[in-house]
């Protein structure tokens, strides 16, 4: 296979810097927010996606500004790639009133409604059935949009989850599926909660067309996320994009992680995506491109954490307003 | 210099050094364990960021600390 058939439906020289683009940007955000949740200055607890970026980046790639994404605890990642901007976001993680949310929703429930970020959601596997349900408003209001609903391999295990893809199923609803297999459930290995080798045979009773790819590979991720993108506005059905990933990180920020050995996080490494997606761009004579690129996403990020540091808390007067109390 | 600060696990608010595993005056690798951490959400090492001499120890072992408190200059290039 030549480098140019490997790049196939993204061949596109803008669009591989734009995966590139998608990742940097998350890598590196997650990376300010480690070092500085590390060092005890943002409030709560965070569950970071390092390593996982190729997926969010080769799904975002695919989307429309009027798709919608519904992510996971680990979601930071999700929304930034979808358009959410770094610096309100940035400060919304470190609680404060510039952010996304007016500082109220913190990591875990960080939302930016505007670029079509419904919300991230604390509660592993919930996040499906409200999926579901914006799927069908967009469905009763005759547009055309699609949802993305993010989970990872323990979303599998909870009930509501299979309420959200019963309901995607039998209303043959336009939501495209992103699981993101990054091996554990927190703590519990995918071989020990899951069942199956794969998310796909897991979820074959519900008849959804999927595809299974290297989640270290944007490229890989975003051409099987533009079929199965193109395939879901055409046949108004869902379907489902497996994506076999790692995180870098512990499940939270502060994990011991005794749970997995140094080897295997170090195999996971030499996969990483964004130096093997920055191979490919100097092989397609784009390094000086790229070199531009992670100058300005350096420059994005550190003004995002200092816009954060700078910004005030929420008002306490203010506590009840825009929550649901 | 480069400051180490108690380390933030969880939704930990406070955390205590269990242990120091290197004395002041000793030199350290980025990476090197340098202590040994507790706190209510989880046990942890700490790292060296980066290289360096270990100017001064601040913690004592076993008192309990707000996350973010300096426990350690390390004396870099």
């Amino acid at each position: 296979m030549t480098a140019k058939e490997e790049v196939g439906a993204v061949s596109d020289e803008s669009k591989l810097l734009r995966l590139y683009e998608l990742m940097l940007r998350v890598r590196w955000f997650e990376e300010r927010v480690a070092a500085d949740f590390r060092d005890g200055r943002i409030p709560g607890i965070a569950h970071l996606s390092i390593g996982q970026e190729a997926v969010a980046a080769g799904v975002s790639a695919n989307l429309r500004p009027d798709d919608y994404v519904a992510t996971t605890h680990r979601g930071h990642g999700h929304l930034l790639a979808k358009g959410a901007p770094a610096d309100a976001l940035m400060a919304e993680i470190w609680g404060r009133a510039t952010g996304v949310c007016g500082g109220k929703g913190g990591s875990m429930h960080i939302a930016h409604v505007a670029s079509g970020g419904l919300g991230a959601n604390s509660i592993v596997g919930a996040g499906q059935p409200f999926a579901a349900g914006v799927a069908m408003a967009i469905r009763q209001r005759g547009q055309d949009r699609l949802v993305a609903s993010y989970f990872g391999d323990g979303a599998i295990t909870s009930g509501a989850f299979h309420e959200g893809l019963t309901m995607a199923r039998v209303f043959s609803l336009p939501l495209l599926y992103v699981a993101e297999n990054n091996g554990y459930s927190e703590t519990t290995g995918a071989r020990f909660h899951l069942g199956t080798a794969t998310i796909g045979e897991r979820l074959a009773g519900y008849g959804m067309r999927s595809e299974e790819v290297d989640g270290m590979d944007a490229v890989a991720v975003s051409e099987a996320a533009a079929d199965l993108c193109a395939y879901i506005r055409a046949e108004q059905a869902p379907a489902l994009l497996e994506c076999r990933t790692y995180r870098y990180h512990g499940h939270f920020e502060g994990d011991p992680m005794l749970y997995r050995t140094d080897a295997e996080l170090a195999q996971w490494r030499e996969r990483d995506p964004i130096p093997r997606l920055r191979q490919q761009l100097d092989a397609a004579g784009l390094g000086a491109d790229a070199d531009t690129m992670e100058r300005a996403v350096a420059a994005e990020m550190d003004a995002a954490a200092a816009f954060a540091a700078q910004s005030p808390f929420p008002d306490p007067a203010q506590t009840l307003e825009g929550v649901l109390v | 210099m480069t400051e180490l600060r108690m380390p933030k696990a969880g939704s930990a608010t406070t955390a205590t050094v269990t242990s120091w595993l290197v004395e002041e005056g000793d030199s350290v690798d980025a990476g090197q364990v340098v202590a040994e951490i507790e706190s209510e959400k989880a046990t942890l090492e700490l790292e060296a960021p980066v290289g360096g001499r270990v100017q001064r120890l601040l913690a004592e072992p076993g008192v309990e600390l707000p996350v973010g408190t300096v426990i350690a200059e390390l004396e870099t290039a």
